[in-house]
C-alpha cells in the first residue's frame, strides 16, 4: 500500500515538474533573460502570428485512438484554450472497427472549434475557428500496450474585418501628397497541415492510459509531440511544438466515453 | 395470399435461425484426462476430439488433463487441469458457459453480427465477451477473469463493470475489484496453451498412462487407487516412429502394479492420423488411433513392491504363481467408446473337485467367445524363407462366434469368420527389415539395434460374405523391446545385491 502512495506521488510530482518546467522553457532556453526571451517570443509572434494561433488550434485536438471497450468518445479542452481564450471546441471520436483476429482498431477522429470571445467584439466581424479530421489505425502489442498511426488534416483560420478604416500612415507629415499604402481594413491568416502521427498508449491502471505521441506535417515540415495522462474523464498533459514561438504547452481536457 | 404468407413465415424462420447461435459445443483437442458428464448425470464418457457436447453437459478435466473446445466456429475455450464446465442453453446470438472450476482461455474473434459469448460464473457474475481474449480462474477463494486483448463487460447484480484491456475483474465479496495485470498474468495469457496442449500431447505418456488407468480403473470404481499406484519409478518407456503404413506412432510402454497382486504391461499406440497400407482390406477410418495392449497376471499372494525383489521372494515362496493371466488387445479406450473393437484370451486358474488345478481358456471378440474351426485351416501365409526377404507373415485362419458356449459350431446359432493376422518387423522409419539388415551390419551393437525395431501386430476379421468383423477395421499395435530394455538393464545393476539377497 505504502509502495503505491509513493508511486502516485512521485508521478504526481514528475507531473507538476514538468508543468513548471512547460512555463520556465521558453525563458531558460539559449540561456537567456526571461525578459529577452519573452521579447523574442513577441517577435516571433508578431513576424508570424498564424503559426502561433495555429500552436493555440492544435491545444484544441485529441488525435488519440478511442479506449480499447468503447466505441465513441467525446470530449473538450479545457485549458489553454476554452480557457482563458474562451475558444468554445469539442472533438469526436468513433471506433469503426474494433480490434480482433489480428485486424486492427480503427477510428474516426474530428474535432472543431471557435472563439468565442470574437463573437461579441464590437464594431468588428471576427472570426478564429478551426477544424481537424483524421483516423486512426491502432494495435496492441501487449495487453497493456498499443501502437497506432493515422492521418489527420488540421487546419485553423483567424479573420479579421474592420468597420473603418485604419489610416497607418497619411497623419504623418513625411508622407503628405504620396499615394495612402498603408490604409489596413482586414486580416486574414490561417494555417493548414496534414500530420502523419505515431503513437504509444500505455495502461497504468483500470481506464488510465499514457499516451505518446509525435506528428510529422508534411506541408510545414513540422513537428508536433505530446504526452497525454489520460484518467476516467480529464486528461492532463504536455505538447510541444519545437518549431513554435511557444515551445511547450501544459493542457488539460474532459473527455466522455460510451 | 397463400404464396406471400409461405414466403413470409419462410423469411421468418431463416432471420430466426440467423439469431439463435448454434448449440453445438464441440471438442476440437484432447490431452490426459477429460470426461463429459451427460446431462442428468449420466454415465462419464471419455471426451473425444470431434465430440459434440450437447446442453446440459459438464465437461471436466483430470490432474493434467486438458481441453479445447470450440462454443461457435472460429471460436475456442481451454480448460486446464481440474476444471469444470458445464454447457448452458445458449440464448439469441449467445452461447453460454458456465465456469465451474480451474482455469480457462477463451479466444473469441469471430463473433460476429452481434454475438456474443457469455461466461457465467457463481455468485451471479456473467463476463459478456465480444471478441476479446480471456483467461479466468474460478476456484473455492478465487473467481478472476483477465482481459487479454479486447475489453469485456462484467455484470453481477446488476452492476456493470467494464473490464478494459489488460485488467482483471475479481469477486471480492460484494464488489468487483479491478487491477491491472500482473505481468505473471499477461505472461500466461499470451502464452499459446494450444502449443503447450499439442506439447502435452506429444510428450505426455506418462499422462495418457494415467488416462489409461483411470479410464479402465473408473469401471471398477478404483480410478484414483489405480492412479496413485502408478509410481515413478515403475519401469516406463516411450519411443515415437512411423508405423509400416507409414503413420506417425507414438508408442509407450509401462509395468504397472494396479494391486499388490497383480503386475501389468500395458502397451499403449497413438497416432493422429491412420492410413492402411497391409495386406488386407481396411474398412476403419482414418481419423486418430488409439490402440494398446494389456497384459496382465494376479497372482495369489502379495509380491514385493519392488520388481528387483522378485527373484529371492519366489525363490523363497514355492506356493506363490498365478491366478489369473490375460491379454487384452483394443482400438479403442477403455470406457466411453463404445465403437471399439476388444480381442481377450485369459487363462483362469480352477480348483477341480478332486483339489487338482486346472486352466480354463477363454478367448472373447467383443465380449463373444470365439474359438478356432478346425475344418478351415489356415489359408493364406507368407513371410520372410531366407534372408533376402523381408520378415513379415499374416494368416487367414478359420474361427467361429460360439455364442452358446458349447465349443461346438451350431449353424444355428454361431458364426464363422476369419481371423486376419499381419506381422512386421519394421525400423523406426516402418521399413520392414531383412535378416540381412540384422546378419550383415556387423558394427551395429545389439542394444542400439534394439532400439531401432519393433514389431508391428495387425489383427483383422472377416466374414464368410466378406464384410468387416471389427467395427473400426482391425486392432494395430506397435511394440518395441524398449522395456525390456529396461527392465534388464535395471536388473542387471542390481545383479550383485539380488545375488547376495538369494543367498541368505
Amino acid at each position: 500500500m505504502k509502495s503505491v502512495t509513493s508511486h502516485r506521488e512521485l508521478k504526481g510530482a514528475s507531473l507538476r515538474l514538468l508543468l513548471a518546467l512547460a512555463f520556465l522553457a521558453p525563458g531558460a532556453a539559449g540561456a537567456l533573460s526571461l525578459t529577452d526571451r519573452m521579447i523574442g517570443v513577441a517577435t516571433d509572434i508578431a513576424a508570424d502570428p498564424a503559426s502561433f494561433l495555429y500552436d493555440l488550434h492544435q491545444n484544441n485536438e485529441d488525435f488519440t485512438p478511442v479506449t480499447p471497450g468503447r466505441f465513441v468518445e467525446g470530449g473538450m479542452n479545457l485549458f489553454p484554450t476554452f480557457l482563458p481564450l474562451a475558444m468554445l471546441n469539442g472533438n469526436l471520436k468513433v471506433r469503426l472497427l474494433k480490434e480482433h483476429g489480428g485486424l486492427p482498431q480503427i477510428d474516426l477522429l474530428g474535432g472543431g472549434w471557435s472563439d468565442m470571445a470574437a463573437w461579441f467584439v464590437p464594431g468588428t466581424k471576427v472570426g478564429w475557428w478551426g477544424w481537424n479530421l483524421g483516423a486512426i489505425i491502432s494495435g496492441s502489442i501487449d495487453p497493456r500496450m498499443r501502437v497506432f498511426g493515422g492521418y489527420e488534416y488540421s487546419q485553423m483560420r483567424a479573420d479579421l474585418e474592420l468597420g473603418d478604416k485604419i489610416d497607418a500612415g497619411s497623419m504623418f507629415g513625411s508622407l503628405e501628397g504620396l499615394p495612402d499604402l498603408s490604409t489596413l481594413n482586414s486580416i486574414h491568416v490561417g494555417k493548414r497541415e496534414h500530420y502523419l502521427t505515431l503513437g504509444a498508449e500505455l495502461l497504468r491502471s483500470s481506464d488510465k492510459y499514457l499516451v505518446a505521441q509525435m506528428s510529422y506535417g508534411l506541408a510545414g515540415q513540422r513537428l508536433a509531440a505530446r504526452l497525454t495522462w489520460k484518467g476516467k474523464g480529464f486528461n492532463t498533459g504536455i505538447a510541444f511544438y519545437p518549431e513554435g514561438s511557444w515551445v511547450i504547452w501544459p493542457f488539460e481536457s474532459f473527455t466522455v466515453r460510451f | 395470399m397463400r404464396k406471400l404468407s409461405i414466403l413470409a413465415a419462410v423469411v421468418g424462420a431463416a432471420l430466426l435461425s440467423a439469431a439463435v447461435v448454434s448449440a453445438d459445443v464441440k471438442i476440437t483437442s484432447v490431452s490426459g484426462i477429460v470426461r463429459v458428464v451427460p446431462a442428468g448425470g449420466g454415465a462419464v464418457i471419455a471426451a473425444a476430439i470431434g465430440q459434440v457436447v450437447p446442453t446440459g453437459s459438464e465437461i471436466n478435466t483430470g490432474e493434467n488433463g486438458r481441453v479445447t473446445i470450440e462454443t461457435s466456429p472460429g471460436n475456442t475455450l481451454r480448460l486446464r487441469e481440474n476444471g469444470k464446465l458445464l454447457v448452458l442453453e445458449p440464448k439469441p446470438k449467445e452461447n453460454r458457459i458456465q465456469f465451474l472450476a480451474g482455469r480457462i482461455k477463451g479466444m473469441f474473434h469471430h463473433l460476429v453480427g452481434g454475438e456474443k459469448f457469455s461466461l457465467e460464473f457463481a455468485d451471479n457474475a456473467v463476463a459478456s465477451i465480444k471478441g476479446t481474449d480471456v483467461v479466468a480462474e474460478s476456484t473455492d477463494t478465487v473467481r478472476r477473469i483477465s482481459t487479454i486483448y479486447g475489453a469485456i463487460e462484467f455484470h453481477r447484480g446488476g452492476t456493470v463493470v467494464l473490464i478494459p484491456q489488460g485488467c482483471s475483474a475479481s469477486i471480492a465479496g460484494v464488489r468487483i475489484k479491478m487491477e491491472t495485470l500482473t505481468e505473471e498474468q499477461i505472461r500466461e495469457g499470451l502464452a499459446d496453451w494450444e502449443a503447450e496442449q499439442a506439447q502435452h500431447k506429444a510428450t505426455g505418456s506418462s499422462d495418457d498412462m494415467k488416462m489409461f488407468m483411470s479410464q479402465a480403473g473408473d469401471v471398477a470404481g478404483q480410478a484414483q487407487e489405480l492412479v496413485t499406484q502408478i509410481r515413478e519409478d515403475d519401469f516406463a518407456a516411450g519411443r515415437t516412429m512411423r508405423d509400416v503404413h507409414g503413420n506417425l506412432t507414438r508408442i509407450d510402454q509401462r509395468i504397472l502394479r494396479p494391486t499388490a497382486r497383480e503386475v501389468a504391461f500395458v502397451n499403449l499406440c497413438k497416432r493422429d492420423t491412420y492410413q492402411y497400407k497391409g495386406k488386407y482390406k481396411y474398412t476403419g477410418g482414418d481419423g486418430v488411433r488409439f490402440d494398446y495392449l494389456e497384459a496382465k497376471v494376479v497372482f495369489n499372494a502379495d509380491l514385493p513392491s519392488s520388481l528387483l525383489n522378485w527373484p529371492s521372494f519366489f525363490s523363497s515362496h514355492d506356493g506363490v504363481e498365478p491366478d489369473l493371466m490375460q491379454v487384452t488387445i483394443s482400438n479403442g479406450k477403455p470406457i466411453g467408446d463404445d465403437g471399439r473393437d476388444m480381442f481377450v484370451s485369459s487363462s483362469q486358474k480352477v480348483i477341480l473337485a478332486n483339489g487338482d488345478k486346472d486352466w480354463v481358456d477363454t478367448v472373447t471378440l467383443n465380449g463373444v467367445k470365439i474359438e478356432s474351426d478346425d475344418t478351415v485351416t489356415t489359408v493364406d501365409s507368407g513371410g520372410g524363407k531366407d534372408g533376402s526377404e523381408e520378415l513379415w507373415g499374416m494368416s487367414k485362419a478359420g474361427f467361429y462366434f460360439d455364442r452358446d458356449g458349447d465349443k461346438i459350431y451350431d449353424a444355428g446359432t454361431d458364426t464363422k469368420f476369419f481371423m486376419i493376422t499381419e506381422g512386421y518387423c519394421i525400423n523406426n522409419d516402418g521399413k520392414i527389415l531383412k535378416v540381412s539388415d540384422f546378419l550383415n551390419n556387423p558394427s551395429m551393437d545389439p542394444i542400439g539395434m534394439l532400439k531401432t525395431v519393433a514389431m508391428e501386430g495387425i489383427v483383422a476379421g472377416e466374414y464368410t460374405n466378406g464384410s468387416a468383423v471389427f467395427n473400426r477395421g482391425n486392432i494395430d499395435l506397435v511394440m518395441t523391446p524398449d522395456i525390456v530394455l529396461a527392465v534388464v538393464s535395471k536388473l542387471a545393476s542390481q545383479i550383485p545385491s539380488m545375488a547376495g539377497d538369494m543367498k541368505m
